[in-house]
């Protein structure tokens, strides 16, 4: 805050009698008056100095009143700068074009104490506010500022969390994420549970933020315990459909033990034997995988669709899974909703079909290439860099891994 | 959240009046269901021909308000079609809503 005793006025008046009497009076308010001659001179002041009030004669050789505020305000557009004019005229006329320079109130001549003393108490009144603002301002900025900083190293520590790309037995994993500017409930993983069985997941947690983001950890973190449990259930001579339906079943349960929330989240959940290609994928309520079996033709969706985790209670026999043996050479794809929901601007959707089609046209490029291509087309259909959610697309390869793979005759 | 709301045999027809129920609407919608059930609403015909978007943050909203109501009352929904008919069939809304083709079944649902 800027206190009167040492608030600094800038004087611009050519007649000197005129000038003195002001510079008197101002000093006897408890201002600090500066005195120039003619708008030239103010102009030249108000670059060198942090002046904010600046009283101004009309009539001026050089430069006069209305110029010199037009010019002020040119020069200097964002700073707090407040212009009483001098008048002797009584024209409304003048006065509007006076205003219209950026003149913020005027004094008439001649020049009565009560009336100057009124209007620096306004100026006064205005730089107060204005210099509160600017402190309020640069507190939120700062705050603002902290808060991204706080949200872009929770979503790195999120991507961290995310595994490379990396060959399970005969399955090679690859993936490609375009992150939306927000912290969001996207997360997956895959990893060996056995020395013959993998476990693969995509999980989305409703709506976006660090809530959503904090519970898709919580299901990572819960997920990353169930290799032990999928062993021992292994272990007892169970087929992978069971494992699967126990495990989806398990951590709805988990989900529905925690105080409501409102969120709940959509999975594909599946175990794979990394050496036959024998898989069963759990869906519920998550965009269903595709499978691209063989080249050049259009991945085709697995499954129909799945009640959500942490929604309803459900028993295993509720879980919807798919059940089949992959090819070798099939590619399978599990995919975020910011992929198929991921709009043009005139607002038409990526889908499913084109994401089909795409990943079949695509199929003799190796795993790698193919992401690579498929991220840069998904980036040239919404047209901007940042996207509205989470792209992410995880491709599996089963079989020998590479560009031939796929060249059976 | 744009509603226009209308009684018929005790049954409360609300009717959507928003295209998207998104993030941006979804704690709105929330409310909603709140309200009417504090409102005595206890059985909802609830249109939802014009929304042509519902993202997962509308859904759960929409879920929020069906458990909300428990057994207190009935909920039944028309007018679903295009991207939230397919959001619905692919998280299995379908079973635990009645999903009717149109506002007079919807009533007659009710009615029993």
């Amino acid at each position: 805050m800027t206190s009167p005793a040492i608030t600094p006025v800038l004087i611009a008046e050519d007649d000197a009698p005129t000038r003195k009497l002001l510079a008197a009076l101002l000093h006897k308010l408890g201002f600090s008056p500066i005195e120039v001659r003619d708008g030239l001179e103010a102009l030249e002041t108000m670059e060198t100095s942090g002046i904010h009030i600046v009283i101004s004669d009309w009539d001026m050789p050089g430069m006069d009143g209305p110029t010199l505020c037009q010019t002020l305000r040119e020069r200097h557009p964002g700073r707090f700068i407040y212009i009483v004019m001098l008048t002797g005229r009584e024209d409304a006329g003048a006065h509007m074009s006076a205003l219209d320079a950026g003149a913020d109130d005027f004094i008439r001549k001649p020049i009565s104490t009560a009336e100057l003393r009124a209007r620096l108490r306004t100026a006064q009144r205005m730089l107060t506010l204005h210099s509160d603002l600017a402190i309020r301002n640069q507190k939120l900025n700062m705050a603002h500022a902290f808060l991204s900083k706080e949200l872009a190293s929770a979503q790195k520590v999120q991507f961290d969390l995310l595994p490379k790309p990396a060959s399970l037995g005969a399955a090679t994993f690859d993936w490609i994420l375009d992150p939306s500017c927000y912290i969001g409930g996207d997360t997956f993983d895959y990893f060996m549970v056995n020395d013959r069985l993998a476990a693969l997941y995509i999980l989305d947690v409703s709506g976006h933020g660090v809530a959503a983001a904090m519970l898709a950890f919580t299901a990572h973190t819960r997920l990353m315990y169930t290799p032990q449990q999928i062993a021992a259930v292994a272990e007892k001579g169970e087929g992978i459909e069971i494992i699967v339906r126990e495990v989806v079943t398990g951590i709805n349960r988990h989900f529905l033990s925690m105080k409501d929330t409102g969120h709940y989240m959509t999975m594909i959940f599946g175990i794979l034997d990394t050496e036959t290609g024998q898989l069963c994928l759990a869906q519920s309520g998550h965009p269903p995988p595709l499978l691209l079996a063989d080249a050049d033709t259009i991945a085709q969706p697995l499954g129909t669709g799945g009640l959500a985790i942490g929604m309803f209670e459900f028993d295993p026999g509720d879980v919807e899974v798919s059940n089949l043996t992959l090819p070798h050479g099939s590619r399978l794809f599990l995919y975020s909703d910011g992929v198929t929901e991921c709009e043009s601007p005139a607002g038409d959707p990526y889908g499913q079909d084109r994401l089909g089609a795409r990943l079949g046209a695509l199929s003799r490029l190796s795993l790698h290439e193919a992401l690579a291509s498929l991220k840069d087309d998904l980036l040239a259909w919404r047209g901007s860099d940042l996207p509205e959610d989470d792209v992410t697309v995880i491709a599996m390869e089963f079989g020998t891994p590479g560009p031939c793979a796929l060249d059976r005759a | 959240m744009h509603t226009e709301i209308s009684q018929v045999d005790g049954i409360s027809i609300v009717r959507i009046q928003e295209k998207r129920i998104d993030a941006a609407r979804a704690s709105d919608f929330r409310a909603m269901f709140q309200e009417l059930i504090q409102a005595g609403h206890r059985r909802i015909a609830l249109d939802l021909s014009k929304v042509e978007f519902m993202d997962s943050s509308g859904l759960g909203a929409l879920v929020g308000g069906l458990k909300l109501m428990g057994d207190k009352g009935d909920l039944a929904l028309f007018g679903v079609t295009g991207l939230v008919e397919s959001l619905f069939r692919l998280t299995r809304m379908d079973k635990i809503f009645p999903i009717l083709g149109n506002e007079a079944d919807t009533l007659d649902r009710l009615r029993t």
